[in-house]
């Protein structure tokens, strides 16, 4: 077996590793009991807008689009209404139709708006949660960069200080058997702690995910609120100690950011709970 | 745009999305995209029908046609739900909601397949002297259409021995029943809601002054038709 072989075993391992540690889209719906669906949040009727996704023009087109069509579906689903005032319309029967439904609309519109407010009030944590992970799913794809870059050029130090964003363009060197320095370790093996720090943070979120819904649903129901906290707090501390050993690799800036998606987690939930405590 | 996805899936895995209606999986998802997919479909082969009269009759239906699709199913979905509950159904309104609005959407995606077809013939024929073709050729498709939609939903609503029990040919002839009143319904309020499209040469109205009901006025197309005066 040619190291190059080795290396790409290491790959594949690693990358079931990490596929393990994603969070994705049904084990979030199953978690929090709320259906997702690209940028909206419990379906485009009667659901919200995570309006931290609109980064784009493109994105903001796409939801303006959407909301027109909404409003011309509100406009034709009052055609009942305007059917009931045209009967008593007589000779001008058509405008006052027209007028009526136009009316009925513009209230539709309006208790719709108060509806969705009302929604993403009560979702707010939920749509702090999901940004969360996003973060966390940035994390993941820089930590599978850095492990790539480090599997390729096992040899060469890296001085490029890694973020979340970094375009790093690799030089791409072939390595056999030969080249493997003394006790090397391919990605699989490589470095645990940052693999724990990564299922810690997961574990942070699904508490988090968790402690919502209870929330959400019964306010009242302290004993799971209490568990769901404590978990979160037991899972933010071993995060620290972690972080604390100081690794002075690349990595410790993505476990640093890691631990700030815990802290963040935790911090929205104190922030929600104390009023009620 | 994802929600165009789900509605797709409508017609590539018929028997996934259908199971997943049945275990109640997203249906929230599949209500908003059927709902607003279907509006846009039936939105676009308005337009293109009432674009043979004019450019206002073609934005009036534009919103006509939806409306005429979508307000007949929020008019008869309760009766279905209600005799279907009452007979041993387990299904809840949002489940039977997502199964009619599938049906909706069927007819809508066949719409807008037919939908090259009747722009080729808006374009090739003579509007003034072709309304007559024009409107037979609609009449073909929008019954094509509807058999197909209505064909899918009596295969995706029929009731099972599992969840109703014994009431399963009661449950079965309720459901043609429901159908035929669905038929009813929808063609009471296309009566309403015409003109879809009218002969170039008449002016715009949004609305025909209300005259009779549908049954009459096909009794009367009848009666002309055998008396030989039109």
């Amino acid at each position: 077996m040619t190291f190059h072989q080795f290396e790409e075993q290491g790959f594949e391992r690693q990358g079931f590793e990490r596929q393990d540690l994603r969070l994705d889209l049904r084990e979030i719906e199953q978690l929090s009991g709320i259906e997702l669906h690209g940028a909206w949040v419990g379906g485009m009727i009667g659901g919200i807008y995570r309006f931290s996704q609109l980064k784009h023009p493109l994105h903001w087109l796409s939801w303006l689009l959407w909301e027109g069509i909404t409003i011309a579906l509100l406009f034709i689903l009052t055609l009942p209404i305007g059917l009931v005032v045209s009967r008593l319309g007589g000779s001008e029967s058509t405008r006052l139709m027209l007028s009526s439904m136009g009316l009925a609309t513009l209230l539709g519109l309006l208790g719709w708006i108060g509806f969705r407010r009302q929604k993403a009030r009560s979702l707010q944590t939920f749509l702090h949660l999901l940004d969360e992970i996003d973060r966390y799913h940035a994390v993941l794809d820089a930590v599978a960069v850095l492990d790539q870059l480090q599997a390729i050029q096992p040899t060469v130090q890296s001085t490029v200080q890694p973020t979340v964003q970094s375009t790093i363009q690799p030089t791409i060197i072939q390595p056999t058997i030969q080249d493997a320095p003394p006790g090397y370790a391919p990605p699989g093996c490589a470095p645990p702690d940052y693999l724990e720090t990564l299922q810690l943070t997961r574990d942070c979120l699904v508490a988090g995910l968790k402690t919502e819904r209870v929330l959400r649903g019964h306010l009242g129901r302290r004993s799971q609120t209490e568990l769901g906290l404590a978990q979160l707090d037991h899972h933010l501390v071993t995060l620290q100690a972690l972080s604390l050993q100081g690794q002075a690799d690349e990595y410790s800036a993505l476990l640093t950011q890691a631990l700030a998606i815990g802290q963040s987690v935790r911090q929205e939930f104190y922030k929600q709970v104390s009023p009620h405590s | 745009m994802s929600y165009i996805s789900v509605f797709l899936e409508l017609l590539k895995d018929r028997k996934t999305f259908l199971e997943e209606i049945h275990t109640h999986t997203r249906l929230q998802t599949k209500i908003s995209a059927l709902l607003v997919c279907s509006f846009v479909c039936f939105a676009f082969y308005g337009a293109i029908i009432g674009s043979f009269s004019s450019p206002q009759q073609a934005i009036a239906s534009a919103l006509k046609l939806p409306a005429l699709y979508l307000i007949t199913l929020m008019i008869c979905v309760p009766a279905l739900y209600i005799f279907n509950v009452l007979f041993g159904s387990t299904k809840t309104i949002q489940q039977h909601f997502t199964y009619v609005l599938s049906a909706a959407a069927v007819i809508a995606l066949l719409l807008c397949g037919f939908a090259p077809v009747t722009l080729f013939f808006l374009i090739t024929i003579i509007p003034n002297q072709d309304y007559s073709f024009f409107l037979l050729l609609n009449v073909g498709i929008f019954a094509i259409t509807g058999v197909f939609g209505v064909s899918f939903l009596y295969q995706a609503m029929r009731p099972d021995a599992l969840e109703t029990g014994g009431n399963v040919a009661l449950r079965s002839k309720l459901l043609r029943l429901w159908l035929v009143l669905y038929g009813f319904v929808g063609s009471q309020l296309g009566w309403i809601l015409r003109p879809f499209f009218s002969v170039p040469a008449e002016p715009f109205q949004i609305f025909r002054p209300r005259e009779g009901n549908f049954m009459t006025g096909v009794w009367t197309a009848i009666t002309n038709l055998l008396m030989g005066s039109g």
